[in-house]
């Protein structure tokens, strides 16, 4: 059994510098305690989440820390360009020497994504491009992409991952586009669509931290809550893990 | 907490909601929080503190399959 830490970084009542002292802190408790990731929810101009850029706040994690995992759960791609995510993943996976594990979503609040002028109803679209330009990016020196939304032509990618081919989290799958849950076929988007439907949590994390040998388990990772899921439901699958929307406080 | 969405008490009350939680979704890999609204930086350091010493080693046997 693994332990990871989720966190929205949430506002709190302290100031804003002793919050993030202090979650900084307790990373270096999550690190040599064995926890292995941490992982950061990005939100914007909510209460909820004061860490609006996950690789910022994970940039600090990672000089504080020597073996925590480091996880953007997740990357928002609909409110990024995907050659931003692209590049701050590479630094990111150096920063920490190879610590990265990587999470993206459309962006699941229509508030948070309107102000920035992104159609919810687009969301989908966009996140579905952006994935494959930061696949084709992180396994290759060039990045050409012809879709409705991003047009790349010849862009350099000038920087690599530690993690080879990439980091982890099941970019070396294809993108699945339905997937079989146990009473009936779904689509990635109307997963997305109702995700009070499909799952109980946003979590991007897959059926493992990472180390399942069993491959096809990997597109999981990214695009798989909704798999998560319908495998979490699914009796006696001993092979497979998800993740569990816990949280916990102890008492004396 | 009947629902087994949040899981807070002592240690061995934790580790009885985990198990049972566990047992339900057959995961391997559980996220925790311990900082969370206006608890305090000792506070959360308290029950993480507790957490690892009497909650984690409770779980250190059984597979991750990783």
């Amino acid at each position: 059994m693994k332990f990871g830490v989720f966190d929205h970084v949430d506002r709190g009542t302290s100031s804003l510098a002793e919050l993030y002292e202090s979650r900084l802190k307790l990373a270096e408790i999550y690190d040599r305690s064995g926890f292995y990731a941490y992982h950061i929810a990005e939100h914007h101009a909510t209460p909820l989440g004061m860490a609006s850029s996950p690789s910022v706040f994970l940039a600090a994690v990672a000089q504080r820390t020597t073996r925590l995992r480091l996880g953007p759960l997740v990357y928002i791609l609909s409110l990024s360009h995907p050659l931003r995510i692209l590049e701050e993943i590479c630094m990111l996976d150096q920063m920490s020497n190879g610590r990265l594990e990587v999470g993206v979503g459309r962006g699941v609040s229509p508030y948070e994504v309107g102000y920035f002028g992104v159609d919810p109803e687009r969301s989908s679209k966009i996140y579905t491009e952006a994935y494959q330009i930061i696949l084709q990016g992180l396994q290759s020196r060039e990045v050409n992409f012809e879709g409705e939304v991003f047009q790349l032509k010849n862009v350099p990618v000038a920087m690599e991952c530690v993690q080879k081919p990439h980091p982890r989290s099941g970019t070396d799958c294809p993108i699945p586009t339905r997937f079989r849950g146990p009473r009936k076929t779904i689509s990635i988007s109307s997963a997305m669509d109702r995700p009070r439907r499909y799952a109980r949590s946003p979590i991007a994390i897959g059926r493992n931290g990472s180390r399942l040998s069993d491959r096809a388990a990997a597109p999981c990772r990214y695009w798989g809550w909704a798999v998560i899921w319908s495998s979490a439901r699914r009796p006696r699958r001993r092979s497979r893990s998800g993740s569990a929307p816990s949280a916990f406080g102890t008492e004396t | 907490m009947n629902a087994g969405i949040v899981i807070v008490g002592t240690p061995d009350a934790v580790s009885a909601g985990l198990k049972r939680e566990i047992g339900i979704a057959g995961v391997n890999y559980v996220l925790t929080r311990f900082a969370f609204g206006d608890l305090t930086h000792d506070e959360s350091v308290h029950s993480l503190s507790l957490f690892t010493a009497k909650v984690m080693p409770e779980f250190a046997s059984r597979p991750a399959y990783a």
